[in-house]
């Protein structure tokens, strides 16, 4: 019998690795675990555990789109408008993300600059270095860290690996559905 | 009181919402896109004669203005949308979500029943609502479903 689907492995709240039930402290971030084994308190509403123990994946980020530094500044627009994305990732030839650009990019440094979009490349005016989160962080996490830092896109990683893109919206309707229809 | 009766019970009015920026339709695109990137909002109100005309979005600049490279000069009216829903600041948190989620509108204009312009709201208001009413459950997320915190603020 496995005993995993009797006691699935509990999660670090920190850093989301699985951690051995009983553990003191977690072994990937060192998060001190010993206060958190007390009698059970299960939330009420299905929203507010959603929100508690829900992974990022839940909300299935939709794959982004992304494009590869040199690309002019007009063509990212173009990609961004054809497939009605807020947000698209900069990526170099391995996929790894180098950076993003968002609407909110476009207006700051494209609209109100005066500056040759078609000869510019999208790296001039992109994020580098973007808040990201790990597909398996807490859809409370992202919460926080959306209202926190006001990034209204954020891109989702696996370990070094781009997998999705999460926005305010994706975030809302996920609510919508978890909490109110 | 838990999160989805909050959300079903709780007015917009009752949100700290900052209040829009408010244009003529005449107001030139290059005004927009400053007002825009300035004052940090992701859209502008049109009145007209005193009562809600129209909205412009960051989206409209990237859609209408950088792609099609429209004029600065151009006004308001060129790319503002004119079907809007909009809600009463008396209306529940949950409605705004709905008109939000189901219309995929980030912006939400706020009226009375004549069409005065109150104020906006944003899906960003609600993800700051919901998480500033969950900070230590959102700070601290315990690992299991049967575990809690030893303290309020947690570790």
């Amino acid at each position: 019998m496995n005993l995993d689907s009797i006691h699935p492995s509990p999660q670090c709240p920190t850093c989301g690795m699985e951690v051995l039930p009983g553990s003191d402290i977690c072994e990937n971030c060192g998060m001190d675990l010993q206060d958190l084994d007390l009698e059970p308190d299960r939330p009420t509403s299905t929203l507010h555990a959603s929100i508690l123990y829900d992974q990022i994946s839940k909300l299935e980020p939709p794959p982004p789109v992304t494009v590869a530094s040199n690309q002019s500044i007009e063509s990212v627009v173009k990609k961004m408008n054809a497939r009605r994305h807020g947000a698209v990732c900069v990526v170099d030839g391995s996929g790894r993300l180098l950076g993003i650009f968002t609407e909110r990019d476009a207006l700051k440094r494209v609209a109100a600059q005066k500056i040759n979009i078609s000869v510019t490349p999208i790296s001039e005016v992109m994020t580098r270095e973007p808040l990201v989160m790990q597909s398996q962080e807490k859809l409370g996490a992202i919460l926080n860290k959306m209202s926190d830092s006001g990034f209204r896109h954020v891109p989702i990683l696996e370990g070094e690996n781009l997998v999705g893109i999460t926005s305010v919206r994706g975030v809302l309707n996920y609510i919508a559905e978890k909490g109110l229809f | 009181m838990e999160l989805t009766k909050r959300l079903r019970e709780e007015p917009i009015r009752h949100l700290p919402l900052s209040a829009p920026i408010v244009i003529s339709e005449d107001t030139p695109i290059s005004k927009l896109t400053h007002l825009l990137a300035d004052g940090n909002r992701g859209c502008l109100l049109v009145e007209k004669n005193g009562y809600l005309h129209g909205l412009v979005s960051e989206r409209d600049i990237l859609c209408k203005v950088i792609e099609k490279k429209l004029s600065e000069d151009e006004p308001a009216s060129v790319i503002m949308s004119t079907e809007l829903k909009t809600l009463n600041p008396d209306e529940t948190l949950d409605k705004a979500i709905k008109v939000m989620t189901s219309g995929g509108h980030r912006h939400v204009p706020l009226v009375d029943v004549d069409r005065r312009i109150l104020g906006i709201i944003s899906a960003k208001n609600i993800i700051d609502y919901i998480s500033e009413h969950f900070p230590a459950e959102v700070f601290n997320l315990p690992p299991r479903l049967d575990q809690k915190m030893a303290t309020k603020e947690g570790a």
